[in-house]
């Protein structure tokens, strides 16, 4: 018995276990499936009754809402219509979608059913003719139904021909009373709309907001003339869509009031010239607009709609009075809905009104409007009274009515996410017009640009969604004179990208005060010019809102005048957020100097491009250029890669100050003994630039050449720090003088093999020779001598260093750094500060080396801390009348052998 | 009495089935719903204790997992770091509930750095973007040293968590990238010890300055641009740095340019618009300003790991000045599964660049080169399994990692297989070249012109073809000179038409033509492609050719072509041949002009 007991212990605690895993499982499938999907797509569909016990389940509670006390009594109506009319309606209705196309049941024409029928109010009764109404099947699919009574013309009720009463719950319950509230302070059109209760039949009240229908009278009791065209849109004329496109065929677009004896579209036709995609670009587009819209109201529209966070004004729920005493069109904002905040960005929803607000000042208008009324404490805080006395209005209301289709519990839990969605679109709408982002790109224009006056160029992409609004620029006071006479101008691209005569000029008033840095400020005049607005957002597929656009806007500085120094102008943009007026958040900010690739076509242009460029440069053979005899050259030359450079002996080229020869080409400079080749300055004391050889696969060579005068240069984003430079390009120098540099080295190889014999480098500024990144290879029989800094110089380089006599150098006769390993022998270090420097993780081995009268023979040290200690070995090498002979620090070591 | 036995025997063996289907259902609901959903819109997310539950369960079992002793043992560090500045810097994390770090958190630290028995006084900070990395007890770090006292000649180092880089996955990547002279940062796996705990396993990785370029041989005075900034506009998590130039930054600058500018950016942005490979300067530009054998070594790099990380957040580009030439520095390569090679190549600027059909074949035979090499491909494979070894058990030891030894043996044997499976799998789509060739009899106007034969081929890729030769029955070859043309692409033959250079041998019966491949590539033009860069379908990109010389009709055809595949050289996938005489219309159809 006591195992029977064990054993059904066991099994009561695998049933507990099972159920609270079961329940946990259930838990988890509910949470984490779509309701939609398990009512439809799963066996609980199937299951008979089981939906409906769950909706009786959950009315049974009903009995537990209340509801506030309503402020005031609402209207109360009585309906009577015979029971076979009301079966003759139901039956009428449609249960089958119209066509495959369609999403859902849909009131098709045929089933606009009207019946007769007796209203009753104020104790007064009319006999009415009445249908159900709305589009969709929440309307008249379940027992509480639209209604659409149409009253007759000799027995209007309160002056109304025709009145809808509409499920509250399709409005939003009393969201949409409150936008025709806020309509109203925007002074926008709307029918009278109120909530009612109607007792259908003798049955307990119902809850119906009541709209009147647009009829004539409607709008000549709010002050519109009644013979005007009122349209419409829907759908559920096609087979093969729910909604018809109304902005892509006027066919579509339908009346509820017409123009008497003028039953035409021509507005609607014009109308859907302006909802063209990208019509907006059209210069006209505007000013077309303004004529056939009420453009104010427009704004107005599209704020109430956003203080909604609407998203419900698609093609179907526009509703438009062509005024003819104005001969425009007057939005009547129709069904707008409440909705959970969603960013400005979004397109506001049909083609036309997607089109017109993609002109920026109404897009800004709104913003504005928008921004007033959110910031407004008094307007939020009647927005928010007028809530809570609509919510109170209704609510004890819904709950007692018998016949709607939710509980209590959802009612009360719709109404309350209503609430916070009013609450919550203020919030969010004072949040997103605060944002105003902004990037900035500065150009410094080539060179041939500055000479027209163009200093700057400030291309700055706006993100949104506030606009921004380039509101100043600052420069600096040397301008001040220049800024007075109006000299210092502000110029808006056009959209080519290039200033010219048919941008546009934002007029600028110099600033009492100058900003904190004391520069002085000029304050954009212009604000259609200075405006940053937006394009489209990044979209998906489905129209949502990917990420913000990036909208660029170019912008010119501008200074009349010859000879202004462009990096002196420095100016600076201040730009501020359009609607709020604080400043906008530069998130990024870069400088381009666009002088510095100003050239670099002449990397690649043809050969003939290149000699029609440069006459005086010849052809020779199939893809030969030459440079012989004697010129003068005033602006630096690109050699192509295109080409093969030779220079012809007894050339001589004098250049002027800062001028240079850039190759990407192989260059052959191969003179006589007795015509070299010369490269000097036009003016020794001013330094021309660089010879330079870049990239360059196939070898160059020089011999019998001597470059005096020369400096560096920076050139197609390239830094050439010597006069003579071969960089990743293998070269022969044999016979050349290398002389007067007053850049950092005299010759500057990298990367290259070394190959250097009888070469003189003399008198340099700084280094004789400069090598970095070597292959290998060797430096020989050649001289360094009065070179202001080291007389040769060496990185990274593992080469042999022969035969070579480096005296009274400035600095260093021979340098070895960063982890270079050179074989030095048979040469002289004479006179230097320090004979060899050997550096950074270098090794060098030195053979047969004379060291006479340095101030310190060999040092030894690391002078970068981040490589490791440096070492020397001397063999047969000689020391003579130095200061010091060897000096060795961190940690360096300096082995000397057989020394004498 | 066995009545009720039976009962309670049934009683039990249903309720141990119910127990086995729920469990069953239960793990089937796991395995169907994204791990997402569950954490997010259900109790699950809510209850973090059951979360915690399943890792400590999970964590339980560690001790089962030991991993093969490391060939070498692994450098250790010792991180001291005040509890109270921790403790502060926890807080600081915990306001944080984005996935991106918040600049605030980015805040330095002092701390004692000790290695190989020296100490350095540092300062530390949290580093890396997403949460993995500083969300949990386990961080990645940035030390920075003191600049007189280095650490073996370091000024910064990144200790970066293992699994961010695929535990050795990234480590793999370097020593590819060296191997085929891409400029990498110095990178090695060490254990540090941080107030004391037991070793932690981390990813050390020199930080991007002066001094690492220095080091490297490359000038420490340039611009190294940067990117991968996060939460800098409110509209995006990762900045779109191809947008615009604004959210591009710096690690280091020049001091050759005049001020601190970004033109060589500007240039790269211009490269990187679509389309710009049809500019007729284009390739000019970009042989000017970058090595085209690195370029073609870089991408071909990513593709060995499966091409799918290198978007613009990882690109990491050095302009050297001495160059005049931008250098890439691959970086956070990652290891993925193989990728189809009609895939987008991964960021704006590769997708221009290797659209050029010369430059998108020479990665490819890279590659190809680079897999026929069985040494090259041994070192690999040893190496990765290397980097496996020194790592597994350091990993398994770990007491601070997020992942479970279970899971992290689990991620390295999918990163052994990855590295194997994308050798196996360029191998195989290297040699698919698959063509389509219609072979059409010229009409009366074309004939007028002299052309005998028009060639359409069409490539469908992943690989370029080459039309290598044809072969000529002696009866279609009256005339004595053979002339090909390779067509301009608008459908006739005209001046602007390339002539093929070719050769001829004669034969007995028939003629061998071989033609200069160079100008007979016919490549793929890119496909159509998904926002991941997958092509959506294979491209079919159309190549004509008409010959001179031959006089073939119908019933001649088709002739023999050599079509290879440009890469393997070996014959390419002709589909199918098509014969087309336009001149039977004229039979066919009675009213055809």
């Amino acid at each position: 018995m006591r195992r029977l007991h064990i054993i059904l212990s066991i099994i009561a605690l695998l049933v507990a276990v099972q159920a609270v895993g079961l329940l946990l499982l259930g838990l988890l499938i509910y949470q984490a499936t779509p309701h939609d999907t398990l009512a439809r797509r799963t066996f609980i569909s199937q299951i008979p009754g089981m939906l409906s016990s769950v909706r009786v389940l959950d009315r049974s509670m009903n009995f537990l809402y209340r509801g506030q006390r309503p402020p005031e009594e609402l209207p109360s109506y009585r309906l009577d219509i015979a029971d076979e009319d009301l079966q003759r309606i139901e039956d009428s209705l449609p249960t089958e979608l119209p066509s495959p196309w369609y999403g859902n049941l849909f009131l098709t024409e045929d089933a606009k059913d009207w019946t007769d029928a007796v209203f009753t109010a104020d104790g007064e009764t009319y006999d009415v003719k009445i249908r159900v109404r709305g589009d969709i099947f929440n309307h008249w699919a379940y027992r509480k139904k639209s209604w659409r009574v149409k009253f007759q013309k000799e027995h209007l009720f309160h002056g109304m021909r025709e009145i809808n009463f509409i499920i509250p719950e399709d409005r939003f319950w009393f969201a949409e009373a409150l936008n025709v509230y806020r309509m109203r302070k925007f002074n926008l059109l709307h029918s009278p709309l109120e909530f009612v209760t109607v007792s259908l039949n003798g049955s307990k009240p119902l809850l119906y907001t009541q709209i009147e229908h647009w009829t004539k009278e409607m709008l000549e009791k709010q002050g519109r003339p009644g013979d005007a065209n009122v349209y419409q849109t829907g759908g559920g004329d096609s087979y093969f869509q729910q909604w018809d496109p109304m902005f892509d065929e006027l066919g579509y677009w339908d009346k509820y009031v017409s123009k008497p004896e003028n039953d035409t579209y021509e507005e609607i036709d014009f109308l859907l010239t302006l909802s063209q995609e990208g019509a907006h670009e059209r210069p006209s587009y505007f000013s077309e607009l303004r004529t056939i819209f009420d453009t104010d109201r427009l704004v107005s529209w599209y704020v109430v709609s956003a203080l909604a966070g609407s998203r419900h004004v698609t093609d179907f729920n526009v509703r438009l009075f062509f005024d003819p005493s104005k001969g425009k069109f007057e939005p009547l904002p129709w069904d707008i809905g409440l909705y959970a905040p969603r960013t400005l960005l979004f397109l506001p929803g049909n083609k036309f009104l997607d089109e017109a607000f993609r002109v920026p000042e109404l897009k800004l208008a709104v913003h504005r409007a928008l921004w007033e009324h959110v910031q407004d404490e008094a307007q939020v805080a009647d927005d928010f009274a007028e809530r809570d006395r609509l919510y109170a209005l209704i609510e004890r209301a819904a709950y007692r009515d018998p016949l709607k289709l939710q509980s209590n519990r959802q009612v009360k839990n719709e109404m309350q996410k209503l609430l916070w969605k009013i609450e919550s679109n203020i919030e969010f709408l004072k949040k997103e017009l605060q944002i105003s982002e902004v990037l900035v790109t500065e150009r410094i224009p080539p060179g041939s640009e500055q000479r027209r006056g163009l200093l700057r160029t400030f291309d700055i992409t706006e993100r949104g969604v506030a606009f921004g609004m380039l509101d100043l620029i600052a420069i600096p006071p040397e301008f001040a004179l220049l800024a007075e006479q109006g000299a210092v101008q502000l110029w808006k691209d056009n959209g080519d990208g290039r200033w010219g005569g048919e941008d546009s000029r934002i007029p600028l008033l110099l600033r009492d005060e100058p900003d904190e840095g004391g520069r002085i400020v000029l304050e954009t005049q212009n604000e259609h010019l200075s405006l940053l607005w937006t394009e489209d957002p990044v979209l998906d597929a489905n129209g949502m809102v990917v990420t913000a656009p990036h909208t660029k806007h170019r912008f010119f500085v501008v200074v009349e005048g010859a000879g202004f120094n462009a990096d002196a102008l420095d100016p600076e943009v201040g730009v501020r957020n359009a609607v709020t007026g604080e400043a906008a958040n530069v998130i990024g900010s870069v400088l381009v100097d666009e002088r510095t690739f100003e050239h670099l076509d002449g990397a690649y242009r043809s050969r003939d491009a290149f000699l029609a460029r440069y006459p005086f440069f010849e052809p020779e053979g199939e893809d030969g250029v030459v440079l012989r005899g004697v010129h003068i050259l005033n602006e630096t030359v690109i050699i192509p890669s295109t080409v093969r450079l030779t220079v012809k002996p007894g050339a001589t080229i004098r250049f002027g100050k800062g001028v240079s020869i850039l190759s990407y080409a192989p260059a052959t400079l191969i003179g006589y003994k007795e015509l070299p080749i010369r490269f000097f300055a036009e003016n020794p004391e001013e330094p021309w630039g660089v010879f330079a050889v870049l990239n360059v696969t196939e070898p160059s060579a020089i011999q019998w050449a001597e470059f005096a005068d020369g400096g560096e240069a920076f050139l197609n984003g390239a830094f050439f720090s010597g006069m003579v430079v071969f960089h990743n390009s293998p070269v022969t120098v044999v016979d050349t003088i290398i002389r007067n540099a007053h850049g950092d080295d005299g010759l500057n190889l990298k990367y290259v093999y070394v190959d250097i014999n009888r070469v003189r480098f003399e008198r340099n500024s700084f280094d004789g020779l400069d090598v970095d990144m070597a292959l290998s290879g060797v430096v020989e029989n050649s001289l360094f001598i009065e070179n202001g800094n080291d007389g040769l110089d060496i990185s990274w380089s593992s080469i042999a260093i022969r035969n070579i006599e480096s005296a009274n150098n400035g600095d260093k006769c021979l340098s070895v750094g960063e982890r270079s390993a050179p074989l030095i022998y048979d040469t002289i270090l004479r006179g230097c500060s320090i004979g060899l420097a050997v550096k950074d993780d270098s090794h060098a081995k030195v053979e047969r080396v004379q060291f006479e009268q340095n101030g310190t023979a060999i040092a030894a040290y690391i002078k970068k801390p981040f490589f490791a200690e440096p070492s020397v070995s001397v063999l047969e090498s000689t020391f003579k009348g130095n200061r010091e002979q060897t000096l060795a620090l961190s940690g360096a070591v300096i082995t000397i052998d057989s020394a004498q | 009495m066995s009545r009720i036995k039976l009962i309670v025997i049934v009683l039990l063996a249903v309720a141990a089935v119910q127990l086995m289907l729920l469990l069953g259902l239960t793990l089937l609901f796991y395995q169907v719903t994204p791990k997402s959903t569950i954490i997010q819109t259900t109790f699950i997310g809510r209850m973090q204790s059951i979360l915690a539950g399943i890792r400590l369960a999970d964590h339980s079992l560690d001790f089962l997992y030991r991993g093969s002793p490391p060939p070498e043992k692994l450098p250790q560090y010792r991180i001291d770091i005040d509890a109270e500045d921790l403790a502060k810097l926890e807080e600081e994390i915990a306001q944080n509930t984005d996935v991106f770090i918040a600049e605030d958190s980015r805040f330095w630290l002092p701390a004692t750095f000790t290695a190989d028995g020296e100490t350095y006084k540092v300062d530390i900070r949290i580093r890396g973007d997403r949460f993995n990395h500083w969300k949990y007890q386990k961080k990645s770090w940035r030390v920075k040293f003191q600049k007189d006292h280095l650490l073996q000649g370091m000024r910064q180092v990144s200790l970066i968590i293992p699994e961010d880089r695929g535990w050795f996955a990234e480590a793999l990547n370097s020593f590819r990238a060296r191997k085929l002279g891409l400029l990498q940062p110095p990178m090695r796996f060490v254990q540090v010890s941080l107030n004391g705990s037991k070793p932690l396993l981390y990813l050390e990785v020199e930080h991007w300055t002066k001094e690492m370029l220095e080091k490297q041989g490359r000038p420490g005075d340039i611009n190294f641009y940067k990117t991968g900034g996060v939460n800098t506009s409110s509209f995006d998590g990762w900045d779109p740095i191809f947008e615009d130039m604004a959210y591009w930054s710096k690690f280091t600058e020049s001091v050759a340019s005049p001020h601190d500018s970004y033109e060589e950016l500007a240039i790269l942005f211009s490269l990187m618009e679509p389309g710009a490979h049809e500019r007729p300067d284009f390739e000019e530009k970009v042989a000017t300003l970058f090595g085209i054998d690195q370029m073609v070594k870089w991408y071909a790099h990513s593709l060995l790991a499966g091409n799918l990380h290198v978007g613009g957040d990882n690109l990491r580009l050095i302009f050297d000045t001495s160059r005049g030439r931008f250098e890439p520095i691959p970086w956070d390569v990652f290891l993925t599964d193989p990728r189809p090679l009609l895939t987008l190549p991964g960021n704006p600027l590769w997708d221009e660049v290797f659209a050029v059909p010369q430059w998108r074949v020479a990665a490819y035979r890279f590659l190809w080169e680079y897999l026929g090499n069985e040494e090259q491909v041994n070192a690999d494979l040893q190496e990765a399994e290397k980097l496996r070894n020194l790592i597994e058990r350091a990993a398994y030891r770990d007491p601070q990692k997020l992942p479970s030894n279970r899971q992290i043996k689990r991620d390295l044997d999918i990163r052994s297989n990855q590295v194997k499976a994308n050798i196996e799998f360029l191998r195989n789509e290297l040699q698919r070249s698959e063509l389509l060739v219609t072979q059409r009899v010229p009409v009366q106007s074309e004939r007028q012109q002299g052309v005998g034969l028009i060639l359409d081929v069409t490539t469908r890729g992943p690989v370029a073809a080459v039309l290598s030769g044809i072969v000529l029955p002696l009866s279609v070859t009256p005339a004595e000179q053979i002339l090909l043309f390779r067509d301009d692409g608008n459908g006739v033959l005209d001046f602007a038409d390339v002539s093929v250079p070719l050769g001829r041998v004669k034969g007995v019966a028939q003629d061998s033509v071989y033609f200069d491949t160079r100008y007979t590539l016919v490549a793929p033009e890119q496909p159509e492609a998904g926002p991941s860069g997958e092509p959506l379908q294979v491209p079919h990109t159309h190549h004509r050719f008409f010959l001179k010389g031959v006089t073939a009709g119908a019933q001649d055809l088709p002739l023999t072509l050599d079509l290879r595949n440009a890469v393997t050289e070996a014959a390419a996938n002709v589909i199918h041949t098509t014969v087309v005489d336009p001149n039977r219309l004229e039979h066919s159809i009675p009213g055809f002009p």
